[in-house]
């Protein structure tokens, strides 16, 4: 899994590249958690290039969310047809603030 | 027919599960979603599995798929800790932090179409999915011939010849495009011996090439190694796609022509033909073969490739012999009581006389050999020379092999001697029953018999054509009532 991020209307936009599951899930929460230690409190996770994603990576995005809760803002964009499965079957697509597009999330 | 993996029960290997999955999967026909959900269903399960094992255990973490209608059951060994089946954590979607342990068991559940787990007592638990497929491909339409291919095949003009010792390797490619590796003879594996053989004379082989200059199609004679004029005639092999050309017909005609001409040497052909199915009986009945004996429960049935064959549990075989220019004459004695029987098999022949006269052993001591298959347990027990202690001498080696383990055993006697009175009854008392002849040199005929140990034989499993072989069947099936009465 690659992460790449950028700056974008006080956000900071990360773009998941590959598959956040049991294995990369680690790596990525550690990543995610790096980056509030530094002060980011903003964030849109785009998902257009992730091609798999698992209860593993469900669980850092709760993570994530719950951190964030009360003192900053995730949002979710570009899920592809698999992810968007996951995030329906698991309620994801409720309990998360999810855009189609990141030009939505950032609007 | 399952495909398994065994690796690492580790949390690392859960990349490694998840590709055995999908591949398998897709092999299966799965589509793009199917197989991101079969991923899905199986980092779940691993996932679960894995953090549930006590570290200390160095179990390998298994995983067995099976086809099922339209789809795939997976089976994932769960060597962890015990299951609490009735108090399962579920997921609850409104409370998603303080149930999350639940999500796996519900993303299994969403993407496949039942989950359920074992309870295997000491070998564990055994965590079970099942997923369909939109276009299942089963393993058995894939190894299904294009009909456009079996048309081609069928047409193809192939010619015959006389193989080489440079076919060796190609007739080797043509056992197991026919048998895989079931085939009783051994030679037909090994490329060096296959080769000897051929140079030998002591397999002469007719082989059919296709456009490609591959050997597609083969029958051979495989000299006796007791008498170079004796050959056994068989070895009927045909890549599945080419078992609809005629030009097998024509290969086993220009065999008969060849041994008809005589430069061969070979004056006797024997055939050993199965009994699950009778395609191979027809054709050596439309060529005359004569079927002189059967041999009972010789191994377990070879496959063939692409035919369907009835159920039994051993093959057994049918002898069938076959003199193209005509049998040598001679008298062979049989026992009074099989005289009928013997007499019907050889109808056909007119210079075989068949006497009853009986008389007294010429030498003080038995002579003969023992062959055993310790693998089929079957033995073979051949007199060559009565003596006066033939009686102990054969039960003692029929005790030896039931000792080894044998539950097979034929014995062949020289038939081409008067025999003393009281064989009959004591091969009775031995539980040996008459099955026939057959032909061991030209100049030597023997009997057949042939004891089942402990086999509840099935009569009705041995598939024979011709009206002599059924005939044959059952007298010997009558004999081994007797038998087993007594």
């Amino acid at each position: 899994m690659q992460l790449t991020s950028n700056e974008k209307n006080e956000y900071k936009v990360i773009e998941f590249e590959g598959s956040l599951d049991t294995a990369t899930s680690p790596a990525v929460e550690k990543q995610i958690n790096e980056f509030i230690d530094q002060g980011t409190l903003k964030f849109v996770f785009n998902f257009e290039k992730t091609k798999y994603m698992s209860s593993s990576g469900l669980r850092v995005l709760l993570a994530t969310a719950k951190k964030l809760k009360g003192k900053g803002e995730l949002k979710i964009s570009n899920l592809n047809e698999v992810i968007t499965e996951v995030f329906d079957v698991s309620g994801f697509s409720t309990i998360l603030n999810v855009y189609k597009t990141e030009e939505e999330a950032l609007s | 027919m399952t495909t398994q993996l065994s690796t690492y029960h580790d949390i690392r290997a859960i990349s490694i599960i998840r590709s055995f999955v999908a591949q398998t999967g897709r092999f299966f026909g799965a589509d793009e979603t199917e197989v991101h959900q079969l991923k899905l269903a199986a980092e779940e399960a691993a996932g679960f599995i894995i953090s549930a094992l006590i570290p200390d255990n160095d179990e390998n973490f298994n995983i067995v798929c099976e086809p099922m209608e339209q789809g795939l059951r997976f089976y994932f060994e769960n060597k962890g800790i015990p299951l609490d089946e009735e108090n399962m954590p579920v997921y609850d979607s409104n409370n998603p932090t303080d149930s999350l342990e639940g999500l796996p068991f519900l993303l299994i559940e969403s993407v496949t179409d039942a989950v359920k787990f074992q309870n295997k007592g000491n070998d564990g638990w055994v965590l079970v999915f099942e997923k369909r497929f939109k276009t299942f491909q089963s393993l058995q339409v894939m190894n299904e011939i294009d009909p456009e291919v079996l048309e081609r095949c069928a047409k193809e003009k192939l010619p015959i010849t006389l193989a080489t010792t440079e076919d060796a390797y190609d007739l080797i490619k043509l056992t197991y495009f026919t048998y895989r590796y079931s085939y009783a003879k051994q030679i037909f594996y090994y490329r060096k011996e296959l080769e000897e053989a051929v140079r030998s004379g002591k397999i002469i082989a007719f082989i059919g090439k296709n456009s490609t200059n591959e050997v597609v199609i083969n029958s051979a004679f495989f000299r006796s190694p007791h008498c170079d004029t004796i050959a056994e005639s068989g070895m009927l092999m045909s890549r599945p796609e080419y078992r609809r050309n005629r030009a097998l017909l024509r290969l086993t005609r220009m065999q008969l022509q060849y041994i008809k001409e005589g430069d061969s040497g070979i004056r006797v052909l024997y055939s050993k033909l199965v009994t699950t199915h009778t395609k191979s009986q027809r054709l050596l009945a439309a060529y005359h073969f004569l079927p002189t004996s059967l041999k009972l429960s010789i191994h377990d049935q070879a496959d063939f490739v692409g035919l369907n064959t009835e159920e039994a549990g051993r093959e057994s075989l049918l002898y069938a012999l076959l003199a193209p220019n005509g049998f040598e004459p001679t008298t062979l004695y049989v026992p009074p009581k099989h005289r009928r029987m013997t007499v019907k098999l050889l109808e056909s022949v007119d210079v075989i006389t068949i006497s009853t006269q009986t008389g007294t052993v010429q030498n003080t001591y038995t002579t003969g050999a023992v062959e055993t298959e310790e693998e089929d347990r079957y033995a073979t027990i051949t007199i060559e020379d009565l003596g006066e202690d033939w009686f102990k001498w054969l039960r003692n080696h029929l005790n030896a092999c039931d000792n080894d383990g044998m539950i097979t055993i034929h014995l062949n006697i020289p038939a081409d001697h008067p025999l003393p009175e009281d064989l009959e009854s004591k091969l009775h008392s031995l539980k040996l029953f008459y099955s026939g002849i057959s032909i061991k040199t030209m100049q030597r005929w023997e009997l057949v018999y042939t004891l089942l140990q402990g086999q509840h034989f099935d009569f009705d499993t041995v598939a024979l054509y011709e009206e002599s072989a059924i005939a044959l069947r059952n007298y010997m099936r009558q004999e081994y009532l007797t038998l087993k009465e007594s």
